[in-house]
C-alpha cells in the first residue's frame, strides 16, 4: 500500500508511515473540509440578505440623544428648520449646515468637503420646510450630526402652492403657516446683501430671502434671475421686525374695548391691525382690527406708519383724557410692520427672459439701457441717487449699492442698465447689485 | 507551567498589588501614576514572574560543572556506556562524598532528525537501564519506525551499589537540542539522591532571591509610594512563579542557601497539561481585566463591568465594598462557569474515549519532560 | 440599498479576490504594499467609484492574500537547512513530499479563522467593547508587557557541549544576542521612520513601506536566491494526517492569537500567534500549521471586521488605516456587507489555494523559483522607488541588512516587528527617544 501522505510504498499493516511518520489510521478527509468551506455560502448569503433587507438604522428621536450616542451612527427624520448656511474660506464653501427639527428638539446637520460637491451634483439641497431623512455620525458636544455620504440624505419636498403677490402682501399671520411651501411670480426690483443672504424685493412689494448658501454653491444664478420674469419657490416665514414679549397679553380689539375697565393699565399686544388714519401733531395713529378702531399714541417714529400699513402693536392700554388708547411709550413697547416673506428654495423657474432695451420706454419692471451725463448725484450711507440727462430729458437713477459706481462725478458720461420702478408715482431706473445691471463711467 | 502562564501570573499579581496599594495610599496616587503618567510598574510583575526560569535556562544551566559527559554519535551507539557512566557516578558520589554530575548529550543526525535514547533508574534492583530509541523528527518527536535498533543492541543495564533516592522514578528521554544532566548527592548511610537537571528550580526559584530582587523597586522609584508598590510587585511577582510551580510535583528549593533540597510540590495539577495552562491563563487574563477596571473606577468612577450584585448594597458603598463584591460576582459569573463547563465537557469526552488519568509516576515523567522541554522550547 | 448595488458589491469582492490571489502568489510581496498603490489611484478617481465598493474590493484582496500567502511561503521559500537548529514545520512537510498537505492544513486553519470572524466576532461585540473601554487607557503597559515577554521568553538554543560556563554562555547566547540585535536595530529604524518623514510628503501614509519590505521581503528573497534548491516530488493526498482535536486546538489558539493582535495596536500576527501558542501550550506540527493559518486570517481580516464592528470601530492594521483615509464606517448595513464580502472572498480563496497548490505540487520540481524571486525583487524595488522615491530605497537597503540578521543567525524573525512595536509603545508611554538620534 501507499502512504496517503507522502505517497511512498509502505507495508500493508503499517499504522504509521516509516518515511514521513504520518498516521495512517487517524486522518481527516479533505472532502470534509471542502464541505465545511462550502457551508460558508450560507453565512455569506445570510449576511447578503441582512444587508439587503435589514441593517436600516432605526429613527432616533432628538430628545433621546445623549452622551452615549456620541460618535454613533444615527438616523433622524424631521423638518428643516430655517434656512441652510455655509462657512466659506477663500470663496470656497468648506461647510454646509442646516438645522433639523423633529418636533422633540433640534440638531445641526453638518456637511464638509466632497460631500457638499456631491450634494450639488446630485441636486439634493435641503431647503426650509423640507422633510428630510438623514443618517450620520452624531457629535454630542456640538449637538450636531455629520453627514458623510450624500446617499444618506433623502429630501421629501412638499408640493408648492401658488400665491398671488397681492394676497400675500395683505395676508394676516394666521392666513398661512410658517414653512408652508409656495411659489410666486414676479420681477426682482431690489437686492440687498446681508451676511446670511440676499433680500430681494419682488415687484416692489414682497421680500424673498435667498440664503447665502445657495448663492455660494452656485445653485442660484442671481444675474439670470435679475433679467427675467421668474417663478420663485420657497417656504413662507412670518417676519416680525420686533420680537414680541411674553409679558404682554395678546388681545382681540373688540373684546378689549367691551371690557375696557378691566384692562385698564395692562400691557397688551395687538398682533395684526391696519392703520386707517394718522395725526402727526398728536403723534397718534388710528388702527382697525376685527371691526373695531382704537387710537394708538406712538412716542417715537409715528411718521413711518402711513394709512394702509399693517402693524403689530405692543403697548399699555390706558385712558387718556377720557378716551381709551394704546400708549406705545414704554421701553419694550413698539409698533412694527410684520409681514410674510419667502425663504427661497434652491430652485426657481425662468418664465420669460427680458433684455435691456436701449433708451426704452419707462414701462414698469422693464429693463432699459441709457447713456447720458450725470447732472446731479447724492450719496446715502449705502446707496446713491443720480439725475442723468439723456435723450433731452432727465432721468432719476437709484443705485442700490454705491460701490457699483466708480469715478463718478458731476458731468460724467455714464452707461446705465437697470430696471424701471415707480417711486412716489415717478419712474426711476434702479441699478441692482449682483445682476447684469451696470453703472459705468465712460469718460470723466 | 509554560513561561507565558508565569508571565501572566506575575502580571496578575502586580495588578492586585497596585489596586491594593492604590487603596492603601489613597488619593489615587498609584492609579494616577499608571494611567496619567504612564508608569510601567505593572510590567515588573510579568518580568519578575518569568525571571526564575530565565535565570535558570539562560545562566544557571551554563554554570553547572559536569564530571562526566556522555557523547555518542549515530554511527557509534553504545547504550552500555550510558548505563555504566551513570552507575559509576552514583557509586562515586557515595564513595567520595561529593556531588557528581553526569551530562547526557543528544545525538543529532540532521537539522531535523535526532536519535532518541532513554535512561531509567531501577531503584529496587539498583540498576541503570538505557535504551536506544528510534530516530525522531523535530519538536513533534514523531518516531521513524524503521529506525529502531534490534533489542539486543539497543538495551543495556548496569548496576550500582548505593541506595538511590530518585524522586521521579520515571523514564528520561534524551532527544532534541541540548541533553539533560543528573546530579547525585551523597546523603550518608550509603544513600545517594539523584536530581534531574539539578540547576533548575534551585536558587533561582527561591523565596530568598525574591526578597533580594525586591529593593530594585526603590532603585526605580525611590522611597515613594510607587517605590514601595514596586517593591511588593517585584517580590510577589517573583514568588508567584514559585507558587504556581509548587502546584506541580517537582517543587523548588525555597530558602537557599539555608536549604539545599527541593521541597516537594502540592501535587495538585497532574502534569503540565494544556488544560492547566489554558485555565490559568484564562483566569489571569480575566483578573487583569477586572483589576484594570478597578483602577479605572477609582480614577474616573467609570465601572464598565458594572456587576449586578452591587445593586443589593444600595448606592452608598465604599471602594473596598465595591471591589470585594464585584470580584465575587465576577468570579461567579465570568470566571468559574466557562472553566467548569469546559472541564465537564472534556472530562466527559475523556471518559467516553477511555482516556485514563495519569498515575503519579507517569505524571512525574510528564512534568520532567515538560520542564526539560522548557530548556529547549 | 438596491439589488444592483448588492450584485456590484459581490462583483467587486470577486474582482479584488482575483487581483489579490494573482499578487499573493509572488513570494515576498505583501498585499498591504499593493493596497497602498491602489489607494493612491483611488484618491484621484474617488468620484467615479462608490467608496463602499472600493472597500469591498480591498477586502477581497486582503482575504485572498491571507489564504494564498501560504503558496509562496511553502513552495517558493528556501528549504536550505544547513544552518538551522530546527526546521519550520512547513519546510519539513515539503521535504517529506507533503507540501500539499501542509497547504491544506494551513488553509483549514485559515478557514476556521474566517468562521471565527464572521460567526463569533459579531456575537462577542458587547464583551469586546467592554474590554476595549477598560484597557484603552492601559495600552502602554500592555504593549510594554508584550515586548518584555518577547524578549524574555527566548531560550538559548545550543547542544549543551561546552567546555566552561563562559563558552556555554557564548554558544547559547549567540541566537539570543542576534535576536536582541535585530530587535534593537529594528526599533531604531522604526523610531527614525516614525519621527521623521524621510519619504516624500505626499506619500507619507506609506512611510512604513520601505522598512517593512526591507525587513521581511527583500531579506527573505535574498536568502532564497543564495540557498540551494532541492525540492522532492510532491504527493497529492486525499486525506490529511490530523485529528479534529488537533485542528480544533490549532484553530482556537490561532484565532485567539490573531484576535489579540487585531485588537491591540502595534501587535502583529507573528507576535500574537507566538504568544497564543504559548498560552495554549501548543504541541505538534499539525496544530501549529492550523494555528498559523488561523492567526494570519484573524489578524488581517479580523482587523477589518473590528473596524466595521458597529460599537467598536477599532482602526487596526494598514488596510483599516488606508480605508479610513477616504471612508468612515458607519452603519450595521456596511458591517453586514463587509462580512458577506469576507465570506465570499473566503470561499473563493480557500478553493483557489487548494487548486493552486495541487497545480504547483505536480510541477514544483521542474520550477526554479530563483527566477520568480528575481522578478519579485525587481517588482518590490520598483514599487518602493515609485512610492517612496530614492530615500525609500536607502531605508529599504538598511532594513534588508537588519532583516538578514535573524535569517543568518537563526534567531526569531518576529524581532523585526520591533520596527512598529517599539515606536508605538514609546509614543504611548510618553517616552521620546527621538532626541537621541538627533531628530529634533
Amino acid at each position: 500500500m501507499k502512504c496517503p501522505s507522502c505517497g511512498r510504498e509502505i507495508p500493508d499493516d503499517s499504522e504509521i508511515c516509516p518515511y514521513c511518520t504520518a498516521s495512517i489510521k487517524h486522518r481527516v478527509k479533505i472532502r470534509t473540509i471542502y464541505i465545511i468551506a462550502i457551508s460558508l455560502v450560507v453565512l455569506a448569503s445570510t449576511y447578503g440578505v441582512l444587508a439587503y433587507y435589514g441593517g436600516e438604522v432605526p429613527i432616533t428621536k432628538i430628545k433621546d440623544l445623549g452622551l452615549t450616542d456620541n460618535y454613533n451612527f444615527i438616523r433622524l427624520h424631521g423638518k428643516v428648520d430655517g434656512y441652510p448656511w455655509v462657512y466659506e474660506n477663500d470663496y470656497k464653501v468648506t461647510s454646509f449646515r442646516f438645522k433639523l427639527d423633529d418636533g422633540t428638539g433640534t440638531v445641526t446637520i453638518k456637511l464638509y468637503g466632497d460631500v457638499i460637491k456631491r450634494m450639488v451634483n446630485a441636486h439634493k439641497i435641503p431647503a426650509m420646510g423640507d422633510t428630510v431623512d438623514i443618517k450620520g455620525t452624531y457629535m454630542y458636544s456640538s449637538n450636531s450630526l455629520i453627514l458623510n455620504n450624500i446617499d444618506y440624505l433623502t429630501i421629501e419636498r412638499p408640493e408648492h402652492k401658488e400665491v398671488s403677490l397681492k394676497n400675500i402682501v395683505e395676508a394676516a399671520p394666521w392666513d398661512y403657516k410658517n414653512g408652508e411651501k409656495v411659489y410666486v411670480n414676479g420681477n426682482i426690483t431690489s437686492i440687498r446683501e446681508f451676511s446670511f443672504g440676499f433680500v430681494c424685493t419682488i415687484d416692489e412689494k414682497f421680500d424673498i430671502l435667498i440664503p447665502r448658501a445657495y448663492y455660494s454653491l452656485n445653485v442660484i444664478n442671481m444675474s439670470e434671475m435679475g433679467s427675467s420674469y421668474v417663478q420663485f419657490y420657497g417656504a413662507l416665514q412670518f417676519y416680525q421686525p420686533k420680537q414680541p414679549s411674553d409679558t404682554y397679553r395678546v388681545v382681540n380689539l373688540p373684546d378689549l374695548l367691551s371690557n375696557a375697565e378691566s384692562y385698564n393699565g395692562t400691557f397688551i399686544r395687538v398682533p395684526w391691525a391696519k392703520v386707517v388714519d394718522r395725526n402727526l401733531l398728536t403723534k397718534t395713529i388710528i388702527v382697525y382690527s376685527n371691526g373695531s378702531e382704537i387710537p394708538v399714541y406712538v412716542r417715537n417714529g409715528v411718521k413711518y406708519y402711513t394709512p394702509g400699513d399693517h402693524v403689530e402693536i405692543q403697548g399699555r392700554f390706558v385712558n387718556y383724557k377720557g378716551t381709551w388708547e394704546i400708549s406705545v411709550s414704554h421701553r419694550n413697547d413698539f409698533v412694527s410692520e410684520p409681514k410674510w416673506e419667502l425663504i427661497s428654495d434652491p430652485n426657481y423657474k425662468i418664465l420669460s427672459k427680458k433684455s435691456y432695451i436701449s433708451n426704452g420706454t419707462m414701462k414698469e419692471f422693464s429693463l432699459v439701457e441709457l447713456r447720458g451725463r450725470v447732472v446731479d448725484y447724492r450719496e446715502f450711507s449705502y446707496s446713491l441717487s443720480l439725475t442723468v440727462w439723456a435723450n433731452n430729458q432727465s432721468y432719476l437713477v437709484y443705485v442700490e449699492n454705491k460701490a457699483m459706481a466708480k469715478n463718478l462725478d458731476y458731468g460724467s458720461y455714464v452707461v446705465i442698465k437697470g430696471i424701471v420702478t415707480f417711486y412716489n408715482g415717478q419712474p426711476e431706473i434702479k441699478v441692482r447689485p449682483f445682476t447684469n445691471d451696470v453703472l459705468e463711467v465712460i469718460e470723466g | 507551567m509554560k513561561g507565558f502562564a508565569h508571565f501572566l501570573a506575575g502580571l496578575t499579581t502586580a495588578t492586585f498589588i497596585v489596586v491594593i496599594a492604590n487603596m492603601y495610599y489613597g488619593n489615587n496616587i498609584i492609579a494616577n501614576e499608571i494611567v496619567i503618567h504612564k508608569a510601567l510598574i505593572l510590567i515588573l510583575g510579568g518580568v519578575f514572574g518569568i525571571l526564575p526560569d530565565t535565570i535558570d535556562f539562560r545562566f544557571a544551566k551554563y554554570l553547572q560543572k559536569h564530571d562526566y559527559e556522555v557523547d555518542m554519535d549515530e554511527w557509534n551507539l553504545n547504550p552500555q556506556l550510558v548505563a555504566d557512566t551513570l552507575a559509576k557516578a552514583i557509586d562515586q558520589a557515595n564513595e567520595e562524598n561529593r556531588e557528581i554530575n553526569v551530562m547526557l548529550h543528544t545525538i543529532k543526525i540532521s537539522s531535523d532528525q535526532w536519535r532518541q535514547y532513554s535512561v531509567q533508574f531501577d531503584t529496587k534492583n539498583k540498576k541503570v537501564i538505557c535504551d536506544i530509541g528510534p530516530i525522531i523528527s523535530g519538536f513533534e518527536k514523531r518516531p521513524y519506525i524503521t529506525s529502531y535498533l534490534p533489542p539486543e543492541k539497543a538495551h543495556a543495564e548496569a548496576s550500582f551499589k548505593a541506595d538511590l533516592d530518585y524522586n521521579y522514578d520515571a523514564v528520561t528521554h534524551v532527544d532534541i537540542l541540548s541533553g539533560p544532566d543528573f546530579s547525585f548527592f551523597p546523603e550518608g548511610n550509603n544513600k545517594v539522591r539523584a536530581d534531574f537537571i539539578p540547576w533548575h528550580r534551585r536558587w533561582a526559584h527561591s523565596i530568598t532571591l525574591g526578597i533580594m530582587f525586591a529593593p530594585i523597586g526603590f532603585m526605580l522609584y525611590g522611597f515613594t509610594p510607587m517605590g514601595w508598590t514596586a517593591f511588593w510587585v517585584i517580590m510577589l511577582g517573583f514568588w508567584s512563579h514559585i507558587l504556581t510551580d509548587h502546584f506541580g510535583l517537582m517543587g523548588s528549593n525555597m530558602f537557599p542557601p539555608f536549604t539545599t533540597k527541593r521541597v516537594p510540590g502540592f501535587k495538585v495539577t497532574r502534569s503540565m497539561s494544556t488544560l492547566a495552562n489554558v485555565y490559568t491563563n484564562y483566569l489571569d487574563i480575566l483578573l487583569i481585566i477586572f483589576n484594570v477596571n478597578a483602577l479605572n473606577y477609582a480614577l474616573s468612577g467609570k465601572d464598565y463591568l458594572s456587576m449586578s450584585w452591587l445593586s443589593y448594597l444600595g448606592t452608598n458603598i465604599s471602594y473596598v465594598e465595591w471591589y470585594v463584591v464585584s470580584l465575587m460576582n465576577y468570579l461567579v459569573y465570568y470566571i468559574l462557569p466557562p472553566i467548569l463547563i469546559s472541564y465537564l465537557i472534556i472530562a466527559w469526552i475523556r471518559k467516553r474515549k477511555g482516556v485514563k488519568e495519569l498515575s503519579e509516576k507517569e505524571a512525574r515523567s510528564a512534568e520532567q519532560l515538560e520542564e526539560y522541554g522548557g530548556a529547549n522550547g | 440599498m438596491t439589488i444592483i448595488f448588492l450584485f456590484m458589491a459581490i462583483a467587486f469582492v470577486l474582482i479584488g479576490a482575483l487581483i489579490g490571489s494573482a499578487l499573493s502568489m509572488l513570494p515576498g510581496l505583501h498585499v498591504y504594499n499593493v493596497i497602498g498603490f491602489f489607494l493612491l489611484f483611488y484618491f484621484t478617481a474617488s468620484f467615479v467609484l462608490d467608496p463602499m465598493l472600493m472597500v469591498l474590493m480591498l477586502i477581497g484582496m486582503l482575504v485572498s492574500y491571507a489564504f494564498i500567502f501560504t503558496i509562496p511561503s511553502i513552495y517558493f521559500s528556501a528549504p536550505d537547512d544547513s544552518t538551522m537548529f530546527v526546521l519550520m514545520p512547513s519546510l519539513r512537510y515539503l521535504k517529506e513530499g507533503r507540501g500539499h498537505e501542509a497547504v491544506v492544513l494551513i488553509a483549514t486553519g485559515a478557514l476556521t479563522g474566517l468562521f471565527a470572524i464572521v460567526l463569533f466576532v459579531p456575537l462577542f461585540m458587547g464583551p469586546l467593547s467592554i474590554v476595549w473601554n477598560v484597557i484603552s487607557t492601559h495600552l502602554h503597559w500592555i504593549i510594554g508587557a508584550v515586548i518584555a515577554y518577547m524578549l524574555l521568553s527566548e531560550f538559548p538554543k545550543d547542544f549543551g557541549r561546552h567546555k566552561n560556563p563562559l563558552h556555554g554562555l557564548k554558544e547559547g547566547w549567540k541566537t539570543i544576542m542576534a535576536g536582541y540585535l535585530t530587535f534593537f536595530l529594528s526599533s531604531i529604524l522604526g523610531i527614525i521612520t516614525f519621527n521623521k518623514t524621510i519619504v516624500p510628503a505626499n506619500h507619507a501614509f506609506q512611510s512604513l513601506m520601505a522598512p517593512l519590505i526591507g525587513l521581511f521581503a527583500t531579506s527573505s528573497i535574498i536568502l532564497n536566491l543564495i540557498s540551494k534548491y532541492e525540492i522532492p516530488k510532491q504527493n497529492i493526498p486525499k486525506s490529511i494526517d490530523s485529528t479534529p482535536q488537533d485542528i480544533f486546538h490549532g484553530a482556537i489558539a490561532g484565532s485567539s492569537g490573531g484576535l489579540f493582535a487585531a485588537f491591540l495596536p502595534a501587535v502583529t500576527a507573528g507576535v500574537g500567534g507566538y504568544m497564543a501558542s504559548h498560552a495554549f501550550a501548543q504541541k505538534g506540527d499539525k496544530s501549529f500549521l492550523v494555528s498559523m493559518g488561523a492567526s494570519r486570517v484573524v489578524y488581517y481580516v479580523g482587523a477589518i471586521a473590528l473596524f466595521f464592528l458597529p460599537v467598536l470601530h477599532l482602526r487596526r492594521g494598514a488596510l483599516a488605516m488606508g480605508i479610513n483615509l477616504f471612508f468612515t464606517p458607519e452603519s450595521v448595513q456596511q458591517f453586514y456587507l463587509v462580512d458577506m464580502g469576507i465570506a465570499i472572498a473566503g470561499i473563493y480563496a480557500f478553493f483557489m489555494v487548494i487548486f493552486a497548490s495541487k497545480f504547483l505540487a505536480k510541477r514544483i520540481y521542474k520550477i526554479n523559483p530563483k527566477v520568480l524571486n528575481l522578478v519579485v525583487l525587481g517588482i518590490v524595488v520598483a514599487l518602493v522607488y515609485f512610492m517612496t522615491s530614492w530615500q525609500g530605497l536607502i531605508i529599504m537597503s538598511v532594513a534588508t541588512a537588519v532583516g538578514l540578521i535573524p535569517v543568518l543567525f537563526n534567531s526569531r524573525r518576529s524581532h523585526c516587528l520591533a520596527v512598529i512595536l517599539v515606536p508605538i509603545w514609546l509614543n504611548m508611554s510618553g517616552i521620546s527617544l527621538g532626541g537621541l538620534f538627533g531628530l529634533w
